[in-house]
C-alpha cells in the first residue's frame, strides 16, 4: 500500500493506492484516482519556470538576433550558435540600451514525466526569445524530446 | 573597488593634504564639516564604502541634555555645548531633530536619591531648566508609564536626532565645499617626519601636515601606529528593538530608567522617524565589528522595557539591532595632541554622549589645530554666500499637498513611488545617487532617504532600487551590495547553463510604462466607483461592478501593470473553482485583465494612492498627471496584503544579506531573472515558501531544509507533496531558526527543536550552512490606507470590520481579497470581490448615486441589503477561543432569505469536527461536521439566513461560532 496526497486540486486528499491490485482509496473524485494510478507507474508533472526574453528596438543585431532565433526555432542549445555573436547582445542590460533581456514566464503545455524535469530544465536554460510574445504562444513544440511544447504564460509586448 | 573609483573620479594632482581626518562616523564629519569653510585641503579616510557605519549607525539617537557626565570633564563640557548647538545646526543641514525633553523615572527612594545626585550634578554642568518631578507630574507628562513612579529629572533640553542622517549631511556639504572623501581607504600606517605625517593606505600614501584620529573602535589601533600604545578601546555592544511607528506614541519624551551601580538603565524613546526605540544593553565584547543580536539580551531589553512602560507591544517589531560603543580605559573623552608625534591629534574614546557632543567637537578640535598652527583662512566663496553650509533635501514624505505638485511640476520622476511605506519617489533615489557624497548601496540609499525603512523593510522596493542603482551607475546586478563590501545580493542571472561563460542579467527597466495608462485632469475628478488595487480582487470587482451597471470606474494600481502579486506566481494551481482549469499566476491575471478589455473602465498603473479620506476623497499621484485628487461615491478597497519580515519574528544574529522574504525572493527570481544565493533554508511552511523551495530546487539553488516551528505545516498538502517530497527536502516541523551568522553575506544557521509552548529544546542546536536564507513567515493586510480612511481594523483578520461580506462600517467603502483577510487560493478573492461588487453597486444605487433603468439588473446574492446605517442595525458574529478569526463581523438587519456566507480560520487541527453557531441566548442556529480542519486551510460554511429567524433575532443578540472535536 503506498500513501500519497493528491495534487490535482486544492483539497489534496490523502490518497492509500494498492499496487499490486491497482486500487486506490481516499480520494473524493476520479481524477484522484487516476493520479494516484500514474504516480505508480509513470509520474507526471506539469513544469513551470521561465525563459531569457530581449526587447529588440533596433535593426543593427539583426545578425545575433537571427543566430539566437535559428537557435531558437532548431531547439538546438545557444552553445551551438554563434557565441561571439550572442555575448554582445545580452551584456546589455541598462534601460538606456537598445535591447533589455528580461524573463517570460513558461510552462509546459501537459504533463511531463517526472525523471525529465531536469533535461527540460536544462533545455530552458538555453533559451531566448524576443517581444512581442502572447500567452498560450509556442515557444518550442517538443521541449527536451518529451513530445510536449512549451508555451508562454503571459504576454509580454515589451519589456 | 566601484565604489572608490566613482568617487574620486578626479584624482587630485598630489596626494598631500593640510588635514587627513581618520574615520567617517559623526565625529569625523563633524571636524570636516567644521573646516570646510577655510581654505584648507582636507581628506577624510574611511575604511568602508559609505560614512557613519560605525557606532553613528546604531545608537540610540538621543541628544542628551548633559546631567550624566562628571562636572569639570571635557565630556561635561561637550555634551552641554554640543545639545545647545544640535537644533541650529540640524536646521541648516535639514536632519530630522526634535528637542523632546527627557525623564529619568525613579521607582523607590533609593532611586530619589540617584535622581536627586543626577540634578546637582546637571546644575553644576549647566544643563538649562533641570527641575525633578513629582510622581503626578510625571505621569500627566508621560501617562503610559508604569503607576509606581517616585519621581523623575525631567531635562527638556534633550532631543532625538537621526545620527546617520546628521553624519551624512555634514559630510556633504564638507565634500561639496571642496573636501575630499575617501572611502573605503583604510589606514594601515602612520610615520611621522619633520614635514609632516605620512599616511599609508591601501589606496596609496598621504603627506598631511596634521592627522586627526577619529577612527572610533579603532582609534586605539591608529594612535599606536605612531605613539607607544597610550590609551585602550573596550568595545561594549548595545542591542536594541526597533518597532512600528504605531508604538511611537507610548513616549513622548526620551525615558530612561534610573540607572543603579549595579544595572544599567534601559530607554524608551520615540525616533525622530517616529518609530519606539527601545534598548540598549551593554556587553563588553573582543570583536570591534561583531554586531549581532543575541536571545538573552533581547529578551533583557523587553523585561526592563516592559516594567518601565507596559504597555510596548513587541510584536510590532520591526528590526533588531546592535551598535557597538568605543568605550575606552579613561572616564572622559580623549581628545588631545599627541605630544610625541607632532601634528597628531586623538579624538578617541568617543562614548555616549558622543552623538550629542558632536556639534561642539567640531569647532573645539579645529581650535586645537589652530592653537597647534594650522592657518585658519576663511574661503572667500563660502564668505559670499554663507549658504553654502548649509543643504535642504527633498523629502516628499513631509511635503503639504501643494508643494508636492510643484514639486512634481518640475521633475516627474517626483510622482513615481518607489517606497510606499515611507513614501519615497523615484526622484529622491535619484537624488541620493547624484548628492555630493553618493548612495551606492541599497543600505546607502535608505540611510539617505528612508526607503526601505518601513514596515516591509524594504520588500516592495529593493527591486526597484536595485533597478535604478543598476541604470544609474551603470553596474550590474551582481555588483549591487545591500551594505559594506561582500554583503552582495544577486549570485548571477537565471537561466543561464552552468558551463556557460555569458553573463547577463536582466533587471526590469525602471522607466518603462506598460499597460494601460488613462489621463486625468489635474482638478478634482469624480467617479462613481474607485477600486484601489488592480489585483485579482480589484480586477474582478472592476469588471463584476461594470456588468452590474457602473460604468464610471477607476482602477488605481501602484505597479506598471495590472495583475499585482499574480505576476510573479509562475506556477500552475490557480483557477480551478473559477476557470474550471488550473492556470499559472500570470495566466490568471491575465484572463482577468482581458475582461475588463473592451469596457471603458479607466486603468491608472504606475499611479500610487496616497491618501483617502472618509469623506471618499482620494489623493492619487503619476508621473503623467502629477499628484491629483479623486472624489467617489464609492471605495472598493482591494491592496492585498504584505509579508512578515525578519523583525516581525525577532531571531537574534548578525545581519547580513541574503535573507529575503518568499515573496521578494520570488520577484527577483521570476520577474528580474536574478539568482539569489547557492544554498538555502527556508523558515516557515507557508505556501509562498514552499511553492520557493521546488523553485529554487529547479534553477539550481540547493534547498537544505524547509524548517517550521509549529508541530504541523502551513502550507496546502498538495505544496508538501508537489514541493518538498518531489524533491527530498527535509520539513523540519517544531523547528525554527534560533540564531543568523555572517558578517556581510549569509554563512550559516542555526536551527533547533521547539515544545509545545514554542521554547526552543536547549541541546538540539544544529548549524547549516548556507547563503540565502527565505523567510515564509506569513502575511499581513496592507491597511495603511484603510486607517488613513478612518476604518477601524480587527486585530483577528488585520482588515477592516464588514457587514454581510465586504461592505465597512463607513459608509460608501468596501473591502475585498487579501486586505480583507489573507486567503489561500486566488478563486477565493475572485469570488468575495464579486460580492465587493454587488454590495457597492447596491450601495450605489440605493444612494441615488446611479440611476439604471432595469433595477433588476441586481443580480447578486446582497442584492436586497440595504446600507445606509451599517453598523446599529446589525447583529455580531463572535469568534469562539478555538476560532481565530470570522468574516463577516457583522450581518445586518434585517437578515432576509439569502444565503449566508462565513469564512474562518481555526487555531488548530482536527480530524474530525463540529462546527456550530449559537445565539447569545444559548439557541443553536446551526451545525456543520467536517473532517480535516486545519489552521493552515481556509473554512467556509453556508446557510439560509431563515435558520437564524426564530424566535425573532435583533441587534441584542450575538451570533457565536465555536468549534468543538467531533467523534
Ligand atoms: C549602542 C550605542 C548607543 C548610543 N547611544 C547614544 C545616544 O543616545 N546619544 C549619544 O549622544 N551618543 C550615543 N552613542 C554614542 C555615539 O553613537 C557615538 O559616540 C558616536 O556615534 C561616535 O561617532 P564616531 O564618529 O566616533 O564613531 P563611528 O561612527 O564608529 O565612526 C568611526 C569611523 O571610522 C572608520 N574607521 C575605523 N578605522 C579606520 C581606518 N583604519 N581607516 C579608515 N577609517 C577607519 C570606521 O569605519 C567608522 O566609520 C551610542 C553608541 C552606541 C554604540
Ligand atoms: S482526489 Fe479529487 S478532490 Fe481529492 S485532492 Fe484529488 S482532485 Fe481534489
Amino acid at each position: 500500500m503506498r500513501e500519497m496526497t493528491c495534487i490535482v486540486c486544492p483539497i489534496g486528499c490523502q490518497l492509500r493506492a494498492d499496487p499490486t491490485k491497482m486500487t486506490v482509496s481516499g480520494n473524493r473524485c476520479p481524477r484522484g484516482r487516476k493520479y494516484a494510478l500514474e504516480e505508480l507507474t509513470s509520474p507526471r508533472r506539469t513544469v513551470t519556470s521561465t525563459i531569457r526574453i530581449i526587447h529588440y528596438q533596433k535593426p543593427e543585431h539583426d545578425a545575433q538576433l537571427s543566430a539566437m532565433q535559428s537557435a531558437l526555432v532548431s531547439g538546438r542549445p545557444m552553445e551551438d550558435c554563434d557565441r561571439s555573436a550572442f555575448k554582445p547582445l545580452v551584456d546589455f542590460f541598462c534601460p538606456s540600451a537598445n535591447h533589455i533581456e528580461g524573463r517570460l514566464p513558461v510552462k509546459t503545455a501537459q504533463d511531463v514525466p517526472k525523471d525529465r524535469i531536469e533535461d527540460i530544465m536544462q533545455a530552458i536554460h538555453h533559451l531566448v526569445v524576443t517581444t512581442p510574445i502572447h500567452m498560450g504562444d509556442v515557444i518550442i513544440d517538443n521541449i527536451a524530446d518529451t513530445g510536449v511544447a512549451l508555451i508562454a504564460t503571459r504576454t509580454l509586448l515589451e519589456l | 573597488m566601484l565604489f572608490y573609483m566613482v568617487i574620486t573620479m578626479t584624482k587630485p594632482s598630489s596626494d598631500k593634504a593640510d588635514v587627513v581626518i581618520i574615520g567617517g562616523g559623526v565625529v569625523g564629519t563633524s571636524i570636516a564639516y567644521s573646516l570646510s569653510c577655510y581654505d584648507l585641503r582636507v581628506i577624510l579616510l574611511e575604511k568602508d564604502n559609505d560614512v557613519s557605519l560605525g557606532a553613528t549607525r546604531a545608537n540610540s539617537g538621543i541628544v542628551h541634555a548633559g546631567y550624566d557626565p562628571i562636572p569639570e570633564s571635557l565630556m561635561a563640557r561637550l555634551n552641554v555645548e554640543g545639545n545647545r548647538r544640535m537644533s541650529a545646526l540640524c536646521k541648516d543641514l535639514d536632519v530630522p531633530f526634535e528637542t523632546c525633553g527627557s525623564l529619568v523615572i525613579s521607582r523607590s527612594e533609593e532611586e530619589d536619591q540617584i535622581i536627586q545626585q543626577l540634578y546637582e550634578r546637571g546644575i553644576r554642568n549647566g544643563v538649562p531648566e533641570l527641575k525633578i518631578l513629582s510622581a503626578d507630574a510625571t505621569l500627566d507628562r508621560e501617562p503610559y508609564l508604569t503607576r509606581d513612579v517616585h519621581s523623575s529629572l525631567f531635562a527638556p533640553s534633550a532631543g532625538i536626532v537621526m545620527p546617520w542622517t546628521l553624519c551624512i549631511a555634514m559630510a556633504e556639504v564638507f565634500a561639496r565645499n571642496g573636501g575630499e572623501i575617501r572611502l573605503e581607504t583604510c589606514v594601515s600606517g602612520l610615520n611621522s617626519s619633520t614635514s609632516g605625517i605620512r599616511v599609508q593606505t591601501n589606496r596609496g600614501d598621504i603627506n598631511a601636515r596634521f592627522v586627526v584620529n577619529a577612527a572610533g573602535l579603532f582609534s586605539d589601533e591608529i594612535h599606536n601606529m605612531a605613539d607607544r600604545p597610550d590609551f585602550k578601546i573596550l568595545p561594549s555592544r548595545g542591542e536594541y528593538y526597533l518597532l512600528e511607528k504605531n508604538q511611537g506614541k507610548w513616549a513622548k519624551s526620551v525615558i530612561f530608567s534610573c540607572p543603579s551601580p549595579i544595572t544599567k538603565g534601559v530607554l524608551v524613546a520615540r525616533t525622530a522617524h517616529g518609530n519606539l526605540i527601545v534598548g540598549p544593553t551593554s556587553e563588553t565584547i573582543s570583536d570591534k565589528e561583531d554586531t549581532s543580536t543575541t536571545a538573552e539580551k533581547l529578551h533583557e531589553i523587553r523585561e526592563k522595557a516592559s516594567s518601565l512602560v507596559p504597555c510596548i507591544n513587541f510584536s510590532e517589531n520591526i528590526r533588531n539591532y546592535s551598535g557597538i560603543r568605543a568605550n575606552s580605559d579613561r572616564h572622559d573623552f580623549i581628545i588631545r595632541r599627541v605630544p610625541s608625534v607632532p601634528g597628531l591629534i586623538d579624538v578617541a574614546g568617543i562614548k555616549s554622549p558622543g552623538l550629542a557632543a558632536s556639534p561642539a567637537i567640531g569647532p573645539y578640535v579645529v581650535d586645537l589645530l589652530r592653537r597647534e598652527g594650522l592657518q585658519l583662512q576663511m574661503n572667500s566663496s563660502i564668505l559670499r554666500d554663507p549658504n553654502r553650509l548649509k543643504r535642504k533635501v527633498v523629502r516628499f514624505h513631509d511635503m503639504s499637498p501643494q508643494e508636492r505638485a510643484s514639486l512634481i511640476s518640475t521633475d516627474t520622476r517626483y510622482a513615481r513611488m518607489v517606497c510606499r511605506c515611507e513614501t519615497v519617489t523615484e526622484g529622491e533615489i535619484r537624488d541620493a545617487i547624484h548628492a555630493p557624497l553618493p548612495a551606492r548601496t541599497i543600505d546607502a540609499i535608505k540611510r539617505r532617504t528612508d526607503a526601505g525603512l518601513g514596515r516591509c523593510q524594504g520588500g516592495f522596493c529593493a527591486p526597484r532600487i536595485a533597478a535604478i542603482l543598476a541604470e544609474e551607475l551603470h553596474i550590474k546586478p551582481t555588483d549591487i551590495l545591500q551594505d559594506k563590501e561582500g554583503s552582495y545580493l544577486f549570485t548571477g542571472p537565471t537561466k543561464i547553463a552552468p558551463e556557460s561563460t555569458c553573463d547577463a542579467v536582466a533587471v526590469t527597466k525602471a522607466d518603462t510604462i506598460s499597460g494601460r495608462t488613462d489621463s486625468m485632469p489635474a482638478e478634482v475628478k469624480h467617479c462613481a466607483l474607485a477600486i484601489i488595487g488592480a489585483g485579482p480582487a480589484g480586477l474582478a470587482a472592476a469588471s463584476k461592478a461594470y456588468a452590474e451597471g457602473i460604468t464610471d470606474i477607476i482602477v488605481f494600481e501602484r505597479d506598471k501593470e495590472t495583475g499585482g502579486i499574480l505576476n510573479q506566481c509562475i506556477h500552475t494551481g490557480f483557477g480551478l473553482r473559477v476557470y474550471n482549469e488550473t492556470l499559472t499566476g500570470p495566466e490568471y491575471a491575465e484572463r482577468a485583465a482581458k475582461e475588463i478589455e473592451n469596457t471603458d473602465i479607466s486603468i491608472f498603473t504606475d499611479t500610487m494612492v496616497l491618501d483617502i479620506r472618509s469623506d471618499r476623497l482620494i489623493t492619487a499621484v503619476n508621473r503623467k498627471d502629477g499628484l491629483f485628487f479623486c472624489h467617489a461615491d464609492a471605495i472598493i478597497l482591494a491592496m492585498g496584503c504584505r509579508e512578515r519580515t525578519r523583525g516581525a519574528i525577532a531571531i537574534p544574529g548578525s545581519r547580513p544579506s541574503g535573507i529575503w522574504t518568499a515573496g521578494t525572493a520570488q520577484r527577483y527570481m521570476n520577474i528580474e531573472g536574478c539568482m539569489i544565493g547557492s544554498q538555502a533554508v527556508i523558515l516557515g511552511s507557508g505556501d509562498i515558501g514552499l511553492i520557493m523551495a521546488r523553485r529554487l530546487m529547479l534553477e539550481g539553488i540547493h534547498v537544505k531544509a524547509c524548517v517550521e516551528v509549529m508541530p504541523e505545516p502551513g502550507g496546502l498538502s498538495r505544496n508538501i507533496a508537489q514541493c518538498l517530497e518531489d524533491f527530498n527536502i527535509p520539513l523540519l516541523l517544531s523547528h525554527t531558526v534560533t540564531e543568523i551568522k555572517g558578517k556581510e553575506r549569509l554563512e550559516s544557521v542555526v536551527i533547533a527543536q521547539v515544545d509545545s509552548k514554542r521554547d526552543i529544546i536547549v541541546g538540539t542546536e544544529k548549524e547549516i550552512t548556507c547563503d540565502t536564507l527565505l523567510l515564509s513567515v506569513g502575511l499581513i493586510p496592507e491597511n495603511e490606507l484603510t486607517k488613513q480612511a478612518g476604518l477601524t481594523l480587527d486585530k483577528n483578520t488585520g482588515g477592516p470590520y464588514v457587514v454581510n461580506a465586504t461592505t465597512c462600517l463607513t459608509d460608501g467603502f468596501f473591502a475585498c481579497g487579501n486586505v480583507l483577510h489573507v486567503h489561500d487560493l486566488v478563486d477565493d478573492v475572485t469570488l468575495e470581490a464579486h460580492k465587493a461588487a454587488y454590495e457597492a453597486a447596491a450601495f450605489l444605487k440605493a444612494n441615488g448615486n446611479i440611476h439604471i433603468d432595469d433595477k433588476e439588473s441586481i443580480s447578486g446574492p446582497m442584492s436586497s441589503v440595504t446600507h445606509t446605517q451599517n453598523t446599529p442595525n446589525s447583529l455580531r458574529i463572535l469568534p469562539s477561543d478555538a476560532i481565530r478569526y470570522v468574516i463577516p463581523q457583522y450581518l445586518s438587519l434585517p437578515i432576509n432569505n439569502d444565503i449566508i456566507d462565513i469564512s474562518f480560520r481555526v487555531r488548530q487541527s482536527y480530524e474530525r469536527a463540529e462546527i456550530i453557531i449559537r445565539r447569545s441566548d444559548k439557541l443553536e442556529v446551526y451545525r456543520e461536521r467536517k473532517s480535516h480542519v486545519k489552521p493552515g486551510e481556509m473554512q467556509k460554511i453556508h446557510f439560509s439566513s431563515s435558520m437564524l429567524m426564530a424566535p425573532e433575532i435583533n441587534q441584542n443578540v450575538d451570533l457565536i461560532l465555536d468549534i468543538t472535536e467531533g467523534n
